[in-house]
């Protein structure tokens, strides 16, 4: 909409004779064009009113399918709500701008360990309202090998070349993987993710601990093939079928004051983009496009997260949230132990 | 200005910085939890190095940095004059120098995985092959650069091509050698830096700011920022003494 504010202003305030020099019809046009300034200017906070709006952070990875599905099919614009969905390039610049007040939340797909490390450097900071799972049957985590790859278990990794992502939280989870499972003093290499196909191919590497959709991109190039599966739940957690809640969704407590009234109305739309995306399936998936870097025929084959609302919380996945912080916690990522409760949007 | 004055006048920058700093941190112009005030990140970074682990890592980036520039100088150097010494064959790979010199080196990790695998050599050597190219195109441009007269005067003398080479071009070619390598030290520190972030490494600087940005340690993370800019700042002034030293003549023939 071309803003009528922009139009009049150089026009609005004239030097005293210049405006006597202006003609009568130029001075009609001025006249109404301040005029619709005036109604625009004041009609603006009707409409902000009447939709609140909301700034959401987040990363483009397949764990936001639920907050993309909800944005694309309309449910937050039904719900009256004004939803910005705000890209950061990682889930660390998501947690900072919360605490900076840039944004109001954080979708699913951010990692639930950061968004803790933000609420325990601002107290009170956030609380979760969803967070997306793994497990065995909601895939997303593995141990990858090269193709033609001797290895059988996750036990056979002892003494071989082992690498993940790049960071303190992919090793710290990669190394309690080899750990759990029985390796003495596993050894990881941290190797930037676009590197770890490349390097399995290369014979540079014996294994790796990935997250999809690299599993799925080694397998339709022909270079790897999964060792072993879900293997946070399994080994981490304790039981493969166990949820891996390793990314939430959150809302600034601020944001939730001075939203009110609007809160509800929010959480209910994005209960729906989650509704959706279990009952779609993979058809889901074609949300993916544009808020990811997954495209074309991939998009299919992109596993699809596990998702609760805050309301369908039970305390067994609390518990299991607990135990992964506790890892980082005893592996002194976390400087103390933090706990998942007080975090949870209480229904 | 007496000389006891001047003595103080680099201080100036540094208690400016720290100035602004701290305003803008007690203004609360931007949020304390994410920039953390310069008293708390210098406290921060003295505990860390007498009584933590930043020496460590402080040692391991220079090792890396040092390893890097000694290849670029071993490799650059020779390789610029002989460029320098003959125009023809300069112009000839002059495409490739500026090519790969405006190419960010750190677009090229995967290149360099490829060749140097995940050994711990490849942050070196892709930090190493930045530097290369500034001190080659440097020492080239010295020996190209020499002036006239000299050469003029020495081959009036009867020096033969040689000789002309080895005790005009080489020493003419030095004062922007030394340019060059100043350059060279001070990328291959930048490069090793963000190797270290984004290769993944097991020590190091930039190993060091990456872990402390995932955990939102941001006292750990500026006070390592600080060390590099501490390193970086370290090997200019060691090297402006050493071009003091060696290139004497420099700017006065």
């Amino acid at each position: 909409m071309p803003s009528p504010k922009h139009d009049v202003q150089p026009d609005a305030q004239p030097d005293t004779r210049q405006a006597l020099l202006v003609d009568r019809s130029r001075r009609r046009l001025v006249g109404a064009a301040a005029a619709a300034a005036g109604t625009a200017l004041l009609g603006a906070p009707a409409i902000a009113q009447s939709r609140p709006k909301l700034a959401i952070g987040y990363w483009p990875i397949a764990g936001g399918l639920a907050f993309f599905s909800a944005i694309e099919r309309g449910f937050f614009k039904d719900a009256g709500l004004d939803v910005e969905a705000v890209r950061f390039a990682g889930p660390n610049q998501v947690v900072e701008a919360l605490i900076a007040g840039r944004i109001d939340g954080s979708a699913n797909g951010t990692a639930s360990t950061a968004l803790a490390l933000g609420d325990a450097q601002a107290p009170g900071l956030l609380k979760f309202f969803a967070t997306n799972y793994a497990n065995a049957t909601h895939v997303l985590d593995h141990i990858v090998v090269p193709k033609d790859s001797p290895l059988k278990t996750v036990k056979d990794l002892a003494g071989k070349r082992y690498a993940c992502g790049p960071g303190i939280n992919n090793i710290t989870l990669a190394k309690a993987i080899l750990e759990r499972a029985g390796v003495p003093d596993p050894k990881v290499t941290e190797l930037p993710l676009g590197q770890l196909l490349p390097s399995l191919a290369s014979g540079q590497l014996d294994a790796a601990y990935v997250l999809e959709p690299t599993a799925v991109i080694g397998r339709r190039q022909n270079i790897s093939r999964i060792l072993e599966t879900a293997v946070i739940s399994k080994y981490v957690l304790g039981d493969a079928a166990t949820p891996w809640h390793g990314g939430a969704a959150s809302l600034r407590s601020e944001s939730i004051q001075r939203l009110g009234p609007a809160v509800p109305k929010f959480l209910e739309a994005y209960a729906k983009g989650v509704d959706y995306v279990r009952k779609a399936g993979v058809e889901a998936n074609q949300y993916l496009k544009g808020y990811t870097a997954v495209e074309g025929d991939l998009i299919p084959e992109v596993p699809l997260s596990g998702y609760r609302m805050f309301n369908e919380m039970t305390p067994a996945d609390v518990a299991a949230m607990q135990k992964l912080f506790d890892l980082f916690a005893e592996k002194k990522v976390f400087e103390r132990r933090l706990m998942v409760e007080p975090l949870m949007l209480k229904a | 200005m007496s000389p006891r004055a001047r003595a103080w006048l680099p201080l100036i920058g540094p208690l400016v910085l720290i100035a602004v700093w701290s305003l803008l941190v007690q203004s609360k112009a931007v949020n304390p939890i994410l920039l953390p005030g310069p008293g708390v990140t210098l406290a921060h970074l003295w505990n860390a190095t007498v009584g933590g682990t930043m020496g460590a890592d402080f040692l391991a980036t220079l090792s890396r940095t040092a390893q890097a520039f000694a290849i670029a100088t071993v490799i650059g150097v020779p390789l610029g004059v002989a460029l320098g010494a003959s125009e023809s064959l300069y112009r000839s790979v002059e495409f490739l120098v500026d090519f790969f010199r405006s190419t960010p080196s750190s677009a090229l990790i995967p290149l360099f995985m490829l060749f140097f695998g995940i050994s711990d050599f490849n942050k070196v050597a892709i930090s190493a092959f930045a530097a290369v190219l500034v001190v080659m195109f440097n020492s080239a441009y010295g020996v190209m650069n020499a002036k006239r007269t000299r050469i003029m005067a020495a081959s009036v003398m009867g020096a033969s091509p040689w000789r002309i080479f080895r005790d005009v071009l080489l020493w003419e070619s030095l004062s922007q050698t030394f340019v060059g390598l100043r350059s060279g030290i001070s990328l291959a520190l930048v490069i090793v830096v963000v190797a270290e972030m984004f290769i993944g490494s097991e020590n190091g600087l930039g190993h060091r700011i990456i872990n402390a940005q995932q955990v939102l340690n941001v006292k750990d993370m500026y006070a390592s920022i600080l060390a590099a800019g501490v390193l970086g700042y370290l090997l200019n002034v060691g090297f402006l003494l050493l071009d003091k030293r060696i290139v004497h003549w420099s700017g006065r023939a």
